[in-house]
């Protein structure tokens, strides 16, 4: 079970140092990290964000314009 | 929003209480007073109000006010419902927020068995146009104000046998108003809605007791017939979930998604998420866990794969000492985010002091983005009743510093 987890943690790795980085971000809502808070909501100027189907805050990508202020303000650090 | 339907909406709940027979209520409420400042050396202009005009914000201290209130509680033998409700008054202030006096509802009905789930949730959030900014929102007129969030959604979980069944609709409507310049450069405001349609599908197969693959669907229609900010994305996937005993447990999940929207880049079309989470225990107080998130994407035209976001968290957490239900703990933790320039390291201990009053104290440090400190003191009358203060600074690395501190009550009954 540790290895699974080894094995992904070093996929990752191989991902980050043999990839690219896209040139403009992406920015979405880790649920399992979410108190459902709403401060992203209420600072986000693109009206992008809003709770979805488990109560957890989702960031609608077609609005989104990559500015990172909620990734500033959430409390439970669940933006990346 | 006409004045009726205001009405309308706030008369529902009272209907609802005075009519059913409910049971097993139980209310959770805090309310807290705050008070903001800034290091700012200028003042600001906000552009809010009816009839929009400037507002110079100066840099002195400014009142506001927290409630949050919920009531949940059984209809029947197998419907639950909750009704929230948070409420937020503030002086206009320098403080990072759309609108400086809102009020978010929330109430949703719960049908539970024990093969099914079914939630239906009407939302409601109002702003007060007299305390909120006028935003440029895409897919909408420029300079927007938002006077009303409606989100009427559903969401349907069924279990047959070795398959699972997910489904999702949510119905958004945003009531705003738009800006036109009239002649003398005269600002006047118009009314108008963006209607959005969120709807999610997932089907999922069991094929042992930790492995499950499934297949998704995810539809967005904007409304006002703006394809360009429409999005659809197919997705299937493999999942592992296994508790292997009561102090460990991993759960994985790889997924691809076909993207379809014309609004983001192509590079996207060809998606794949990768999620882990690795659960320990090592005894009764320490515990942790490490969860990795990476999002890649395949650009056909390029044949090459992109990265486009990597986050590792990992989290510590010891407890040493337990009173009236609530433990002492020192917790510890690091993000690894950056491509988002979201790495941070972070730590919280919380200690029982002396007669029923604890001391909660806080920092984060976000190397490109902030570092904030924050100290609690909160004092517990009954173990479901308490009064704090709370104080939390922060330090924006591109904006100035803000401090809010807080007196409040919690109440549990
Ligand atoms: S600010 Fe963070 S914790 Fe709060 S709702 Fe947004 S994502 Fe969730
Ligand atoms: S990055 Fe900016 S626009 Fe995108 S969701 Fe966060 S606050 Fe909204």
């Amino acid at each position: 079970m540790k290895r699974r987890l080894v094995y992904m943690i070093l996929l990752g790795i191989l991902l980050y140092l043999g990839c690219e980085k896209l040139s403009n971000p992406e920015y979405n809502i880790d649920a399992n990290a979410c108190n459902s808070c709403g401060e992203c909501i209420q600072i986000c100027p693109m009206d992008a964000i809003e709770f979805g189907p488990d109560g957890k805050a989702v960031i609608d990508q077609t609005k989104c314009n990559q500015c990172g202020k909620c990734i500033t303000i959430c409390p439970k650090d669940a933006i990346h | 929003m006409g004045s009726r339907m205001k009405k309308i909406i706030l008369i529902l709940p009272v209907i609802f209480f005075t009519h059913f027979h409910l049971f097993g209520l139980t209310q959770w409420m805090q309310v807290s007073l705050r008070n903001f400042t800034t290091n700012a050396e200028h003042d600001i202009d906000i552009i809010t109000g009816d009839i929009p005009q400037a507002e110079t914000i100066d840099t002195a201290s400014k009142a506001g006010i927290y409630w949050q209130h919920e009531i949940s509680g059984n209809l029947y033998k197998n419907i639950t419902f909750t009704v929230e409700n948070d409420l937020f008054v503030s002086d206009l202030s320098h403080e990072f927020k759309n609108s400086y006096f809102f009020n978010d509802a929330r109430f949703k009905l719960y049908y539970r068995n024990e093969s099914q789930y079914l939630k239906i949730q009407y939302a409601n959030r109002t702003y007060n146009p007299a305390a909120t900014k006028f935003l440029n929102i895409p897919g909408v007129e420029h300079s927007t104000q938002q006077q009303m969030v409606h989100n009427t959604a559903l969401h349907y979980k069924g279990n047959h046998g070795r398959f699972n069944i997910s489904l999702y609709g949510n119905l958004r409507n945003l009531d705003y108003e738009y800006l036109t310049i009239e002649e003398n450069d005269l600002y006047e405001s118009e009314s108008a809605w963006d209607n959005d349609i969120y709807s999610y599908a997932e089907l999922s197969y069991k094929i042992t007791d930790i492995w499950k693959t499934f297949i998704s669907g995810y539809y967005k229609n904007d409304l006002n017939s703006l394809d360009e900010f429409d999005d659809s994305n197919p997705g299937i996937g493999l999942e592992f979930d296994n508790r292997f005993d009561f102090f460990n447990a991993l759960k994985t999940k790889v997924v691809y998604y076909n993207n379809n929207f014309d609004s983001i880049n192509d590079k996207k079309d060809h998606y794949f998420l990768t999620e882990a989470r690795y659960t320990k225990r090592f005894g009764n107080s320490l515990s942790g866990f490490v969860t990795y998130i990476n999002r890649s994407c395949y650009d056909e035209d390029q044949s090459q794969i992109f990265r486009i976001s990597n986050m590792l968290r990992v989290h510590a957490k010891y407890s040493y000492l337990m009173h009236n239900m609530k433990d002492s703990f020192i917790l510890a933790g690091v993000k690894y985010n950056p491509e988002n320039e979201g790495n941070l390291i972070f730590g919280e201990v919380s200690q029982y002091l002396f007669k029923d009053i604890y001391l909660t104290a806080g920092a984060k440090y976000a190397g490109d983005l902030f570092g904030t400190c924050s100290a609690k003191c909160e004092y517990f009358m009954t173990p479901l009743r308490s009064i704090w203060l709370n104080n939390k600074f922060t330090d924006f690395n591109n904006k100035p510093a803000q401090n809010i501190i807080s007196l409040g009550t919690t109440l549990i009954f």
